[in-house]
């Protein structure tokens, strides 16, 4: 597929352009600032901007908030945002536009396999969260606690972006099996039927901001 | 030149003002019965008219002997005695003497030419209020340029004389001249009358600028004697205007009597107003003995206020000489200007080793006595004062020395933390992609058994120490709170607890790095220990704004019994705190639980002091 890349460290995007060229994905334009990436999109019009958090100028969080203002500007263009950090951005990113976007680590990039799957899966209208940000310790408390703790490794691997046999390949088990513990947790969680093809997403996003410690009192 | 302090003791009041006030006031009262004497044997006006003109005369030698001798190095007394001794000679040359002869032709010519100097003297007299001296360059150009006025009316007066009434004679008949045209005369007089308008308007903006220009200690003093002064200025302008329109000045008695006794009240209430001006500033040497009474358990703090009420200047500022500038009681920092106006500024104790200096309104310098004797009562708890400024000001530095070095601190975390991410993580991750593509060379060749498993291994290892090196980076100093503030990094750190949390964390303003990161580091400590020590079962964060103080608590349901060992990551923190001009606090009674209270200001700590000016003399 067509990617922009956007990253101000150097060693980081040799990688990156590295283990894309060799997934054999073209690398379209590359980026150091946020500034003129929205002309370079509307320009290439890309299947993917790959974008690190951390930009210039000041190097906190320029990354997340074009990732936010892209998928708001351009719906057809997939977002991946790669970060050092485990913080919680992933839960914002999806909170504005849950689909075509994902929240990756730069862990990944060591593994390539894993990285072209949710550059496919994100490309394709899904999401993708690190397993390593999924994976903080979850409070004992909130909905969440209702779920069993099989229906919590499912929500889980749906907050990857895993599909249903995703899953079941992931924990051994039957698809289907996968299918009646995912209607557990929509059903616990509170999420109805009508919530049509999102109920996954819904899931997702409880999942993500439900981890989030509830205000006192 | 003046003297820059009051180190020299004030010198006592010449031999010439001792004799000569008493010679003045002799002659001057010697003088008026004389007047009265002339006004009583030929006077031409009722005794009223007599009456008011000799007191008048009367209250100006009077009041100036007293100022003379209630402020006997002030020369105003012997002005004022003089301008009283001026108004008693030439009093009969508008006494209306009928039927002159010679020799009262003589003595009233010689009072018409007397006469013109009453304004130049009379607007030196106001002008030098109170001090005694003309010290503006305004002042000084009216003053001057009234004598020389005065001088010219001499001269006009004794060529041409006066203007000659039409009808009665009723002021200075037939004084000499040297031409007698009586239109010259009439011009001259006009001229004159016109002349003294200006001048006296020139002179009454000088003085209502100078009071305007005034400070709050200086309008007490000069608020009623300028009011005096102007008033008796307008009259005195409008009685010359009427000369100056229309001649004789026998012409409308009755607007123009009223005037008279309208100029008379306020010439008189002139020399009174000068007089209560000079007793009230005698008062003010009162309130040193009540100084002196209460100086001894006065406390350090209050003696700038005690100070300002004795010397009667509300705006009166002390500072205190200590290393590095001048500071106020509390050790925080007075601009003391380069070049201090001598006026404003006393020095307190030896000029090479001050105790203090007194910042105050220029004023005071004309009371030498009374600074001088409230400088020597308050010299020793000056000097115990600046010690505990000094004290306080040193303390005040090791503080700020203090929070910058939690300042450099915080900002070699946050750099550290930047180089992991950019330096050593990146390079681990380049490792990773290369052992990656070294897995897809080996890839469908035979290679030794063992390289793929330790591929594998080195991976793993990879991976682990990429994770590690993450969470490294995170305890050093967390990017969230860089990026996002202090309530997302405390929400990450509740994330992370072992222990549940319940957040009570309000919206909060960003606020000083410094500041966050202490209350970051209070959360993460009492979270850390809530979690290792306390057997916690919950534990309840509370960070707020109260006020202009930022507040962290933490409450665990543990065992208690939590005190900060000299090691401990509380004993770090109380540091830290304490270095922000915070207070830690911690409750921790055995079995029920701990509480941690961090109070921290919200706000940027304060910029050092500035540099010292040289203490020098403030005059050369």
């Amino acid at each position: 597929m067509r990617v922009i890349v956007v990253e101000d460290g150097l060693l980081d995007r040799e990688g990156l352009l590295r283990v894309l060229s060799r997934l054999s994905h073209r690398v379209v334009a590359t980026a150091t600032r946020p500034e003129g990436v929205p002309a370079l999109v509307a320009r290439h019009r890309p299947d993917l901007v790959l974008l690190d958090v951390r930009l210039p100028p000041t190097g906190t969080d320029e990354g997340l908030r074009l990732a936010v203002r892209l998928r708001r500007d351009f719906p057809a263009v997939a977002v991946l945002v790669l970060s050092r950090y485990v913080d919680d951005y992933a839960a914002e990113l999806l909170r504005e536009n849950p689909s075509r976007v994902g929240y990756l680590l730069k862990d990944r990039l060591a593994d390539a396999a894993a990285l072209d799957e949710a550059l496919h899966r994100i490309a394709a209208g899904g999401i993708a969260v690190d397993p390593d940000v999924v994976a903080l310790p979850l409070a004992a408390h909130g909905g969440l606690r209702a779920l069993t703790r099989r229906e919590r490794d499912v929500l889980a691997l749906m907050a990857q972006g895993l599909s249903d046999r995703g899953i079941a390949g992931r924990l051994h088990i039957a698809e289907a099996t996968v299918s009646s513990h995912a209607r557990g947790v929509f059903q616990k969680l509170g999420i109805g039927e009508d919530a049509t093809g999102n109920r996954r997403v819904s899931a997702v996003l409880a999942y993500l901001a439900d981890r989030r410690p509830p205000p006192g009192r | 030149m003046e003297n820059p302090g009051f180190r020299a003791a004030a010198p006592a009041a010449g031999p010439a003002v001792r004799v000569a006030v008493p010679v003045m006031l002799g002659t001057g009262l010697a003088v008026v019965l004389g007047d009265a004497w002339l006004a009583a044997r030929w006077g031409g006006h009722g005794a009223v008219f007599y009456t008011k003109e000799l007191v008048q005369v009367t209250g100006w030698l009077v009041a100036g002997a007293l100022v003379a001798r209630i402020r006997p190095r002030s020369p105003m007394g012997v002005l004022m005695t003089l301008l009283g001794l001026l108004l008693a000679a030439d009093a009969p040359a508008s006494f209306a003497l009928a039927a002159p002869g010679l020799a009262l032709r003589v003595m009233a010519t010689a009072g018409l030419l007397l006469t013109a100097l009453q304004l130049p003297l009379g607007a030196h007299v106001f002008l030098a209020y109170p001090s005694g001296a003309v010290r503006d360059l305004a002042g000084r150009a009216v003053t001057a340029a009234g004598y020389v006025f005065g001088a010219v009316s001499v001269v006009l007066l004794a060529v041409f004389g006066p203007a000659r009434p039409d009808g009665e004679c009723r002021d200075v008949c037939a004084p000499l001249s040297l031409t007698s045209d009586p239109d010259a005369g009439r011009l001259t007089t006009q001229a004159l009358a016109a002349g003294t308008v200006v001048f006296v308007l020139a002179g009454a903006s000088v003085i209502v600028r100078r009071f305007l220009r005034a400070g709050g200690r200086e309008r007490r003093l000069l608020l009623f004697p300028t009011a005096a002064m102007i008033i008796a200025a307008v009259l005195w302008a409008s009685i010359n205007l009427l000369g100056a329109v229309h001649l004789p000045p026998a012409g409308a008695p009755g607007a123009e009597s009223v005037l008279a006794a309208a100029q008379f009240t306020s010439l008189l209430t002139v020399p009174a107003a000068f007089l209560l001006g000079q007793l009230r500033e005698r008062l003010d040497e009162a309130r040193v003995s009540d100084l002196v009474r209460g100086i001894a358990v006065l406390p350090a703090g209050r003696l700038e206020a005690a100070l300002a009420a004795a010397l009667g200047d509300p705006q009166l500022q002390v500072a205190y000489p200590v290393a590095g500038g001048w500071v106020d009681g509390t050790g925080a920092p007075v601009p003391v200007p380069e070049a201090p106006d001598p006026r404003r500024f006393t020095v307190v104790g030896p000029l090479d080793r001050p105790a203090a200096v007194l910042l105050h309104d220029p004023t005071l310098r004309d009371e030498p006595r009374l600074l001088e004797a409230v400088a020597a009562t308050a010299r020793l708890a000056l000097e115990n004062a600046r010690l505990e400024a000094e004290v306080r000001a040193r303390l005040a530095e090791v503080r700020a020395s203090r929070a910058r070095l939690v300042e450099a601190g915080d900002r070699a975390r946050r750099r550290l933390e930047r180089d992991l991410h950019d330096g050593a993580q990146q390079r681990m991750l380049r490792i990773g992609v290369a052992l990656a593509e070294a897995r897809d060379e080996l890839r469908g060749t035979v290679a030794a058994p063992g390289t793929a498993r330790l591929l594998d291994e080195a991976e793993a290892e990879l991976r682990e120490a990429v994770r590690e090196l993450r969470e490294l980076a995170r305890g050093i100093h967390p990017a969230v709170l860089t990026a996002r503030g202090l309530r997302p990094a405390v929400e990450q750190l509740a994330l992370r607890s072992t222990v549940p949390v319940t957040l009570d964390v309000a919206d909060l303003p960003r606020l000083d790095r410094t500041v966050e990161a202490t209350a970051y580091f209070v959360a993460g400590e009492a979270l850390a220990n809530a979690a290792r020590h306390a057997r916690a079962t919950s534990v309840r964060v509370r960070v707020a704004l109260d006020g202009d103080r930022l507040v962290v608590e933490v409450e665990d349901d543990g065992i208690g019994g939590a005190a900060p060992g000299p090691d401990s990551g509380l004993a770090g923190l109380l540091d830290r705190v304490a270095a922000l001009d915070g207070a830690l606090t911690l409750h921790s009674p055995p079995g029920k639980g701990t509480m941690l209270t961090a109070e921290l200001p919200a706000h940027p700590p304060a910029p050092p002091l500035p540099p010292a000016p040289p203490l020098e003399p403030p005059c050369g």
